[in-house]
């Protein structure tokens, strides 16, 4: 085996893959529906046409036979095209027929491992394997897709030890690695009946709703949940937990310690009566997201095996020898710092009370405040278009849509409370020398922890409400992605990272306490602070009324057209309350613009960027430098007409992309503003 | 019926009760034909008679536009990229927060020779800069000499 030898060449894919996606041709595009319809459609249509069908047959066939060539001679080239191979930048996988797309990645920025089979894949004994960064597109592209089950063995044995740093680049396959198997995390037993009588369940309500008769597949549906069921395997493996999933399209997923950003431990009803747990552990690809889940644990494995995680991806952040800790949401400062500067620090349970009830009475007067708002303008407009001559009747509707209004924000406000009563009961958090923990306890249960070291930022937060209540809340966020296919699993995952209602001065000390234990400091944000050297333009809240103003326009033209066609006098009635209240709009906009850039506040010391903004409420966010992905200057066509230029930042998480921002700057602060981020950037390498 | 084949339906009211309840065929034939002109006519060909050379003029020139204004160079500390034609933005990239690199070809581009780098961060959105038309070797020159900075701040692939 020569040294020069490329990875395709040692491991090659099959040229049964080329069988394989052709025959995927005619299937993938429509399923097995799109040839169905081809065939009874298309001979429905010869007989219409007076063509018989076994001419049409002969027709379908050699179209087939057509088509069958084309994707087989395409499928030719692009396996001939397929390229992959361990270069000293990283690995580069390369593909394409009609466009070329060769993806380079490097080791440190390799996020999870996968391994897995579709059914076609099955059959013809191919494997893929996949490599994901916390880019969405590389899970797509880093993608080595039709090779045998030994290579894929091989491969993925091989990217693992080149992930670890064992190997920089290409090199002879030894043994399997102490990778390959690691120790396992039994599955609970109690999660075959919750298994099967879930997947019963879900096959009972669809076939009931949709056709009945397919509840003579129940048996089938049980024996596939079984045998799905007893594929599932997790172990703790040297380099990261190891999921396999699927009997019939088999998936085995690797995540690395040193990328799991935070983990989850979830308990549904259904859960808490048959004692199971489930663990998400989250890294940043998107992919992580729906597949790193490890369910149906017992409360005392999961326990352990939560635990063994967090130790192992703690150990994995430390850097070894000189060697830097990843780049990909774990810094080599912070990370360093359990070893270096920082003692060992106690844990807090809950040292700061929640005020979830007095955030309750505030949020509830509000709800019921815009009610009243609501319900006066709306009585004041149908007011006036009585006196301009519309029906009297109106006045009566108008009264009883208010008072429907009002019955539902007191009941919103009635809800409100319950819900904090329930929070003051299942909610509880804990600050401990490495990590934060948060459990919301009641009838499902979650218990996240978030390792200082992989938080991205430190965000504080006060409500329209929480501003008069004098509450705050304070979130970590760790960057890693968020299933946002189920909208339920996402708002807990966005609750469970947050400490809300505190005392706006235990917020303080809190948020304090968080930039400690994450090894940034505060100190002299504010004392001259760069808000005031590097200052919004004040043409700012005229370009912010301004594009108000062109929205408002629409409406108001459409009002004049229909005013137009109405006549006098109710049709110049409303035109006449519309100018009002658009005028009156357009007026505390701007009002509401002039006091925005006056509280609009941003500093930094040199480790940390912070910037605050809100009139009502506010928004704070204190990024790490060393956190920052990116930093780029943007302006859209106001800016342009006004002068401005817009400064952002971005991290791996979503709150800075919509937060972390420099509004209305112009051109020399800008590029001052830019280019002291990147400095900064660049003073802590 | 070959008067009004002759005169469309300008005889239907001479046949009187004896008029056949529809349009007979060659007027349908006609009204089909006009209704596929004009189609063809105002729908199709006047729009793409009009716009497409326009659209392909515009395309031209805002192509060229960008090429003409695009810049990028590899800073000390940051990669930086500026794009737009009327309106700019500017990029800033730490080389150490480079997520992998893509060398990516269309169809259209290789017609063409041209190649495109993209370079990615850990951006939620898919936080990403493009440098289209580039040759070859431009791209490939490209992204050694970001591996090669990305090395430099914080010696990632050793």
């Amino acid at each position: 085996m020569s040294p020069t030898e490329t990875l395709i060449a040692r491991h090659p894919l099959q040229r049964r893959k080329i069988l394989k996606k052709t025959i995927a041709t005619f299937i993938l595009p429509g399923g097995l529906v799109g040839p169905f319809i081809i065939i009874v459609l298309g001979s429905f249509a010869a007989l219409m046409l007076g063509v018989s069908l076994f001419v049409y047959a002969i027709f379908l066939a050699g179209l087939i036979v057509a088509v069958a060539c084309a994707a087989y001679y395409y499928q030719t080239l692009y396996f001939n095209n397929y390229f992959y191979d361990l270069t000293p930048d990283g690995l580069v996988i390369s593909k394409g027929v009609l466009g070329r797309w060769a993806i380079t990645l490097p080791p440190n920025k390799v996020q999870d491992v996968y391994l897995d089979q579709d059914l076609l894949d099955r059959l013809f004994g191919l494997y893929d394997l996949h490599l994901s960064s916390a880019t969405e597109v590389s899970a797509r592209e880093a993608h080595i897709d039709g090779v045998s089950a030994q290579d894929a063995q091989a491969l993925r044995n091989l990217f693992l030890q080149w992930l670890s740093g064992k190997e920089a680049g290409p090199s002879p396959l030894g043994a399997p690695n102490a990778s390959q198997t690691g120790k396992s995390i039994p599955i609970s037993q109690n999660g075959t009946l919750v298994a099967l009588g879930s997947a019963l369940l879900g096959a009972a309500l669809f076939f009931l709703f949709f056709f009945p008769y397919g509840l003579l597949l129940a048996p089938f549906i049980l024996i596939f949940a079984y045998l799905d069921f007893t594929a599932r395997r997790y172990e703790l493996r040297a380099d990261g937990v190891f999921i396999r999933t699927g009997f019939f399209t088999p998936k085995e997923s690797i995540f690395l310690y040193r990328n799991i950003q935070d983990v989850e431990d979830v308990q549904g009803l259904l859960d808490r009566l048959f004692d199971l747990h489930t663990l998400a552990v989250k890294t940043m690809t998107g992919e992580s997201a729906v597949v790193s889940h490890l369910p149906f644990l017992s409360s005392e494995e999961s326990a352990r095996a939560r635990e063994a995680i967090i130790e192992a991806s703690r150990q994995a952040t430390v850097p070894q020898s000189s060697k830097p800790a990843m780049a990909s949401g774990v810094s080599a400062r912070a990370a360093s710092l359990p070893a270096v500067t920082k003692p060992p620090a106690p844990a807090l349970a809950s040292p700061f009370k929640l005020g979830f009830m007095r955030a309750a009475l505030y949020q509830g007067a509000w709800t019921i405040g815009q009610a009243l708002i609501v319900g006066i303008s709306l009585s004041a407009a149908v007011i006036l278009i009585v006196l301009f001559g519309a029906d009297a009747s109106l006045l009566g509707f108008a009264g009883f849509a208010g008072v429907g209004l009002g019955v539902v924000a007191v009941g919103v406000a009635i809800f409100g409370l319950m819900g904090a009563a329930i929070n003051n009961v299942a909610y509880s958090y804990e600050v401990g020398a490495d990590a934060v923990t948060v459990s919301i306890k009641f009838i499902s249960s979650t218990v996240r922890r978030i390792p200082f070291a992989k938080a991205q930022d430190i965000e504080k937060r006060v409500s329209f409400s929480d501003s008069f209540a004098g509450l705050a809340g304070i979130a970590l966020e760790s960057g890693a992605k968020e299933m946002v296919r189920e909208q339920q699993v996402a708002s807990v995952t966005q609750a469970n990272e947050t400490i809300p209602a505190l005392l706006d001065g235990d917020a303080e000390r809190l948020k304090l306490l968080f930039a400690q234990r994450m090894g940034i400091s505060l100190a002299g944000i504010g004392d001259n602070p760069l808000s005031a050297r590097l200052p919004l333009d004040s043409r700012k809240p005229l370009k912010k009324t301004a594009g108000w103003a062109l929205w408002l326009a629409f409406p108001l033209l459409a009002v004049a057209g229909v005013a137009a066609l109405v006549g006098f006098p109710v049709g110049y009635g409303v035109l006449a309350a519309a100018i009002i209240a658009s005028g009156a709009t357009l007026a505390v906009k701007y009002w509401y613009e002039r006091e925005y850039l006056k509280k609009y506040f941003y500093d930094s010391n040199d480790g940390v960027l912070v910037i605050r903004k809100g009139v009502f409420g506010s928004r704070e966010l204190a990024i790490p430098f060393e956190k920052i992905q990116e930093v780029f200057i943007d302006r859209d066509a106001l800016d342009l007409i006004f002068g401005l230029y817009d400064v952002y930042v971005s991290t791996a998480t979503s709150r800075s992309i919509l937060n972390a921002h420099l509004d209305g700057l112009d051109q020399a602060s800008a590029q001052t503003a830019a280019k002291l981020i990147t400095g900064r950037i660049a003073a802590l390498k | 019926m070959a008067g009004a084949v002759q005169a469309g339906g300008m005889l239907d009211e001479e046949a009187g009760s004896n008029a056949e309840p529809f349009v007979p065929h060659a007027a349908k034939a006609n009204i089909a034909y006009s209704v596929v002109r004009n189609f063809l006519g105002s729908v199709i060909l006047f729009p793409l008679l009009v716009f497409l050379p326009l659209t392909l003029i515009a395309g031209a020139w805002y192509a060229n536009e960008f090429v003409k204004r695009l810049r990028f160079r590899l800073d000390g500390e940051y990669f930086f990229v500026r794009q737009g034609v009327v309106l700019y933005n500017y990029t800033l990239i730490p080389y150490e927060n480079v997520q992998d690199i893509h060398v990516t070809q269309l169809f259209t581009d290789q017609l063409l020779g041209m190649w495109t780098v993209i370079v990615f961060t850990a951006t939620v959105g898919g936080g990403a800069v493009r440098i289209p038309f580039l040759s070859r070797e431009s791209a490939e020159s490209l992204k050694g000499a970001l591996f090669a900075r990305m090395k430099e701040a914080r010696n990632v692939t050793d």
